[in-house]
């Protein structure tokens, strides 16, 4: 089938005043193509439209160069950058954003189980997806159409990337993209109103939801009971518009994840600290119908911020588990290895500060501490100021400045750049701006 | 690797079918082997396009009708393993028979479980030479055979384009028609992963504006 574009062939990049030149194609969808475009020598991706969509879609354009104009929320967002022409034409028909490097997969590949990434890295993919949105949304931007065909992870570490960037518009703007069925707000879907940042939070929840238990959060034992409608032939106008049910609605059972089918959800959904339940919980429950109920994008950063310093591993098995504080408090002991079933003892930790918003870091070998947690500087994962090592088991400073260490009661031990401080007992170390007392 | 525990995402099954004609007028001008590569040439976009909808788990199929008809590929392949061999032309186009395989297939088939519906994709270029409107009501009689998205492409102005829109059985979806080999991989393709590439639920995109006609006498 012929291509849209050609290999080798000219276009105009209208803000730049450059040629760029069609390399090969990266992929191809129902509205577009899009290319490896080379200005000058460094590459970018060129969207380029198919006509029928550009005159499909109005308002294409006046939300391109809004984006463009308002300059990208994080670099997570593959952004435009510039619009771009066919040689000797004013008729725009496509734009230019960073490519995606080959390290991000799809987020199908996780719920596929292709790509199988540590809780660790899970944990800083909800981090980033909910630090982007968080950005997107303070520039009054909504991005409508989340979901897990445009956002895509590197399952190393869960860095981000988020395609799909021209659907965004100005929150509340009528018209445009109404989102993917399972992913839409109810209300949205049941066409009462035009997404919008609230709309995007009830998205990202879902999102959020399919990340750590590869389920949909409405989709239990109901969707097995529906008696078939031509006018909903899935099921997904029920199930997610106008009778929805959350799988674990504390008040109402009915739509339980079933055995043999829902096995992931049943799996996953009891070893996430119950902070992190309780807030899919509310989500899915007061947020389904109370769009104000939705779980903010700082509370989501917020707790995969801590959910991320929660990993410890099994001594057993070496599983990765997560210390739940709230259940310690309650019942005095942390839940079994969900691996191997062996009793878990609280391991190793630090705790960070003594206000009411300390950090509790797991001291687990490859655990990092970061200007958010020494300096005070929120949200800052980089570069790393100190990281747990294995042998001899410590803490290796990797500041330019000196701590210290009191151990027991006289003991004073300088910690110098570089150095590592053996952990073998509990101490208070100093940091200079903050102060951690270990518990081993 | 990192230990997690197990369980997969559930997609529902979804079965695709073609219902593909080799009768005799298929082999003027190529058509039957246009077909052939045109199907052989989108199966990775469909792969493709279904690796980035986990909610269906695509299963596909064939039908053959020429004299007589008869499945080609009989057992629901999965997408990821589903390998095209090629069809031969020769003989009628007994399209009633290929409507008749069918529902008796879609008969078998539990109506209450996860399955989506299924979707149904005839190819046809010419007019049926059997009594097909007894078997295409009984088709749509069946639940899965009503439920079906089905969809039709004529290859060239010889096909009937009144039969195959009985076919598709909603105004809202017109046959598409290909005119030369370019076409027909266009459309094979955009029938294929628009649906494999659209969350169930969802409409899929609608049908792009046919290319301009080429000048040359590779028109069929």
């Amino acid at each position: 089938m012929k291509a849209l574009l050609e290999r080798g062939q000219v276009l105009i990049a209208r803000g730049m005043q450059s040629t760029c030149v069609i390399k090969d194609t990266l992929g191809e969808g129902g509205q577009a193509e899009v290319y490896r475009a080379q200005i000058g020598n460094t590459e970018y991706a060129l969207k380029w439209y198919r006509p029928e969509y550009v005159r499909a879609d109005r308002r294409l354009w006046d939300r391109l160069k809004e984006a463009i104009n308002r300059g990208f929320p994080t670099e997570s967002f593959l952004w435009p950058f510039d619009l771009v022409t066919l040689p000797r034409s004013s008729a725009l028909g496509g734009y230019l954003m960073p490519i995606k490097e080959p390290r991000f997969v799809s987020l199908v590949d996780l719920l596929t189980r292709k790509s199988e990434p540590s809780f660790r890295a899970l944990a800083n993919l909800g981090f980033h997806l909910a630090h982007s949105f968080l950005h997107l949304h303070a520039h009054g931007l909504c991005y409508r159409d989340i979901n897990f065909g445009n956002i895509f992870f590197d399952p190393t570490n869960g860095d981000v990337r988020i395609g799909d960037t021209d659907n965004v518009d100005v929150d509340r703007t009528p018209g445009g993209i109404m989102g993917t069925w399972g992913f839409m707000a109810p209300e949205v879907a049941r066409l009462e109103t035009e997404p919008s940042s609230m709309s995007d939070r009830f998205s990202l929840a879902v999102l959020l939801f399919y990340i750590f238990m590869l389920g949909h959060p409405l989709k239990g034992k109901r969707e097995t009971e529906l008696a078939y409608d031509g006018s909903d032939p899935d099921g997904s106008r029920r199930l997610c518009a106008t009778d929805p049910l959350f799988v674990y609605d504390p008040g109402n059972e009915s739509n339980r994840p079933v055995p043999g089918l829902h096995d992931a959800i049943i799996n996953f959904w009891p070893l996430y600290p119950q902070s992190l339940r309780e807030m899919f919980t509310r989500g899915f429950t007061q947020g389904l119908h109370d769009p104000e109920s939705r779980i903010m994008d700082n509370d989501w950063r917020k707790e995969f911020a801590r959910l991320k310093d929660s990993v410890f591993y099994c001594a057993g098995c070496t599983a990765e588990n997560f210390f739940d504080i709230d259940r310690l408090r309650a019942s005095g002991s942390l839940a079994p290895c969900w691996a191997c079933g062996r009793a878990v003892t609280p391991p190793p930790r630090m705790r960070i500060g003594h206000s009411k918003d300390f950090h509790l870091v797991m001291l687990s070998p490859g655990a990092q501490l970061f200007p958010h947690h020494l300096e005070g500087d929120t949200y800052n994962f980089s570069p790393p100021l100190a990281e747990v090592v294995s042998s001899p088991f410590g803490l290796k400073n990797l500041s330019r400045q000196k701590w210290t260490a009191r151990v027991g009661e006289q003991t004073m031990l300088e910690v110098p750049p570089g150095a590592v401080l053996k952990l073998d007992v509990s101490c208070r170390i100093h940091f200079g701006r903050a102060e951690a007392d270990v518990k081993i | 690797m990192a230990i997690r525990p197990g369980g997969e995402y559930a997609g529902r099954p979804l079965h695709f079918i073609w219902l593909l004609d080799c009768s005799g007028s298929m082999t003027e001008g190529g058509k039957i082997q246009a077909l052939n590569n045109a199907i052989r040439e989108v199966i990775p976009a469909m792969r493709k396009a279904a690796e980035s909808n986990p909610e269906a788990q695509f299963y596909v199929r064939a039908i053959k009708f020429s004299s007589g008809a008869e499945w080609h590929v009989a057992t629901p392949t999965l997408l990821s393993e589903f390998k095209w061999v090629d069809l031969k032309a020769d003989g009628e186009t007994d399209m009633g028979q290929a409507f008749a395989l069918l529902s008796e297939e879609l008969r078998t088939m539990e109506t209450n479980t996860r399955q989506l519906p299924p979707v149904l994709v005839l190819v046809s270029d010419g007019k049926p030479t059997d009594d097909w409107k007894g078997a295409l009501q009984a088709l749509l009689n069946v639940p899965w055979g009503k439920r079906a998205v089905k969809q039709a492409i004529a290859i060239g102005q010889d096909a009937d384009f009144e039969t195959l829109q009985k076919f598709i059985d909603n105004p809202e979806r017109q046959v598409l028609r290909a005119d030369n080999a370019e076409q027909l991989v266009r459309w094979i393709k955009w029938v294929s992963t628009s649906v494999t590439g659209t969350p169930p639920g969802k409409e899929p995109p609608p049908a792009p504006a046919p290319p301009a006609q080429p000048a040359d006498d590779s028109v069929w």
